[in-house]
């Protein structure tokens, strides 16, 4: 794939947006991949593919609002050799076509990437319906698929690169919008099934944010900071599988809180599975603040304001941290 | 108010509160289904303006969500909300948002946006109803982009099998979804006037097939559209209704007709003041 990650580069992909800079990236991959197939079910237009369809038009194929067969029909495509990248709302792969995805790429293993659109709170007023809340919840109950959630645009294409070569059945989670913040401004390492250092200042908080968290994150870190609190806060890209190994590790320098965060109902996502490494790595009795959507339908709004309103941003996320580790 | 008026003023209504909001809306969609609409709330739907009031009384359901613009209008327009209500329409929090929240005190029967589950539902409240023996109408609008999805001809199926003719669909056949034709595996109406009647018959062949009783209309004729209605409430009819309604996404709207960027977009003021509502 022929990418630049560049700070010029990165402040575009960032006021473009996640989707028009997937979009960006499939076309880098296609053209240089032979076998990539990128379907949609009628959102074509929303995965950023249209100079997609002006390059390599037979790289697409718009399958209409069937998001069940779209699996089965990207299924098929794998078998035959193709690269197949398949997209809808993070609702609709993650719930309508779920025994599809259960049948066809953990059952039977079948190497198909399908990317959840503009999950999280991202869609605004087009509400509950369309937000992707449990995803990351439904996607860790099936064996064997990975999941990946970018931090910001950048990271987007490194992810599109590191699945086009892995050709393992996986779930991509877009989160964010247009002007989605940035976190990396050069070219970086990425690891499948590690997790990355994106702020060091200290081992008194441990905070692991996935997708468009790992931003607001970082600020609170910063903010934490200024005010004599030392952290170190983790990126992860890789939900599933789930680094255990690194995590065991900073867990046995004794954090006094360690934080998840995602944009994500707080039960069942990654703040479950950090609960989980805890007890698995015999750390269950430190402190843990789990950082994400309460566990209920939620209000319609403009994105900034469902993130202030459930307490997402980065001032939310410093004075949450603070108050947790004062009240312990 | 007259049918014909209810039309214009829901029409008009659309694109004011739609632009006032400051937001996107489906105005295409909304468009193409709103004479039909017009003509159901106006004359035939028979409930309460507080639906919980009984569970006895007609239901209305828009499978195809997303066209809540175009149901807000009629429903303001037939007095089951206030003005006030209706400005709330795409502000931070509100309950009025791009597709239907269900609110039975503000006529809203149920929550959709993922398509093909209205038309589920509306088979299992015409089924219910006739196990009631009472002797309501269940009315569904349906997208054709909507047909797309299994569960639609799941629910097909299910009306034809347990022939429940007290359910009448109206197909809003716009020709259009949301990717362009570029994209799209099927033409839209743009095309030569052999893929119209393609179209056409594709949906009339499925549904006579699966069991249903076809009216093939214009969408947009107000007299053809009274004329089916009736026909639906004809005793002798015995099996579920489909008004196959050929309709202009965009319609009523010069600037909108037919054109798939007005699928999900937002008003600017430059163009606000260019438009011409009929």
């Amino acid at each position: 794939m022929n990418y630049e990650i560049s700070k010029r580069q990165v402040r575009l992909w960032s006021r473009i947006g996640p989707r028009t800079s997937f979009g960006q990236a499939i076309l880098e991959l296609a053209n240089s991949d032979e076998n990539l197939i990128a379907i949609s079910a009628d959102l074509g237009r929303s995965s950023g593919f249209g100079p997609l369809v002006s390059k390599h038009p037979k790289k697409f194929i718009n399958v209409g609002i069937s998001e069940q067969n779209m699996i089965g029909v990207s299924a098929g495509f794998s078998k035959l050799g193709f690269n197949v990248y398949a997209t809808s709302f993070a609702p609709f792969l993650s719930y309508r076509a779920s025994e599809m995805i259960r049948m066809n790429l953990s059952y039977m293993k079948i190497p198909v990437n399908i990317v959840g659109l503009a999950s999280g709170l991202a869609l605004e007023f087009l509400g509950n319906s369309h937000f992707g809340l449990e995803d990351i919840s439904i996607f860790r109950t099936f064996p064997g698929i990975n999941i990946f959630s970018p931090a910001d645009c950048s990271e987007i294409f490194k992810i599109i690169e590191l699945t086009s070569k892995l050709k393992q059945p996986s779930y991509i989670r877009l989160t964010g919008g247009v002007n989605f913040p940035i976190v990396y401004e050069e070219d970086y390492d990425i690891e499948f099934g590690k997790f990355n250092s994106v702020f060091s200042s200290g081992d008194e908080v441990h905070i692991y944010a996935t997708g468009s968290m790992v931003y607001h994150c970082r600020e609170a870190a910063k903010l934490l900071e200024d005010s004599g609190i030392f952290c170190k806060v983790f990126n992860v890209h890789t939900i599933q599988p789930f680094d255990s190994h690194s995590f065991r590790e900073n867990c046995s320098k004794s954090p006094k809180l360690i934080v998840s965060a995602e944009e994500h109902f707080v039960s069942g996502g990654l703040g479950s599975l950090v609960l989980e490494e805890m007890h698995s790595s015999q750390h269950a009795n430190l402190s843990l603040l789990k950082i994400g959507l309460p566990n209920k339908y939620l209000e319609s709004g403009e994105y900034e304001f469902l993130l202030n309103k459930y307490e997402l941003d980065s001032i939310s996320i410093f004075n949450s941290i603070k108050n947790k580790l004062h009240k312990e | 108010m007259k049918t014909t008026d209810l039309i214009k003023k829901a029409r008009k209504d659309i694109i004011k509160y739609g632009f006032e909001s400051g937001g996107f809306s489906h105005y295409g969609g909304a468009l193409s289904m709103l004479d039909f609409l017009c003509v159901l709330y106006n004359e035939f739907l028979k409930q309460p303006k507080d639906l919980s009031a009984t569970s006895e009384r007609d239901y209305f359901i828009l499978s195809k969500g997303h066209c809540a613009l175009g149901l807000y209008s009629v429903l303001f327009n037939k007095g089951y909300f206030d003005e006030d209500y209706f400005k709330s329409y795409l502000k931070n929090g509100t309950d009025l948002i791009a597709h239907p929240i269900k609110n039975l005190s503000k006529g809203i029967e149920s929550s959709n946006g993922s398509l093909g589950q209205g038309i589920s539902m509306a088979t299992g409240i015409a089924h219910a109803i006739l196990k009631k023996g009472i002797k309501n109408k269940v009315y569904c609008v349906l997208g054709d982009g909507e047909c797309n999805e299994g569960i639609v001809y799941e629910a097909l199926n299910y009306a034809s099998h347990y022939k429940l003719k007290n359910l009448c669909v109206f197909l809003d056949l716009n020709g259009l979804q949301n990717d362009p034709e570029e994209y799209d595996f099927r033409r839209s109406y743009k095309g030569s006037s052999k893929e119209i009647l393609d179209i056409g018959l594709k949906y009339t062949n499925i549904f006579k097939s699966i069991g249903w009783k076809i009216n093939y209309i214009n969408g947009h004729d107000e007299d053809e559209l009274r004329k089916s209605l009736s026909e639906f409430h004809q005793k002798d009819n015995d099996k579920p209704f489909v008004i196959i309604g050929k309709t202009i996404k965009g319609n009523g709207v010069l600037l909108m007709e037919n054109d798939n960027e007005w699928h999900h977009n937002k008003i600017s003021k430059s163009f606000y003041e260019q438009i011409k509502v009929l």
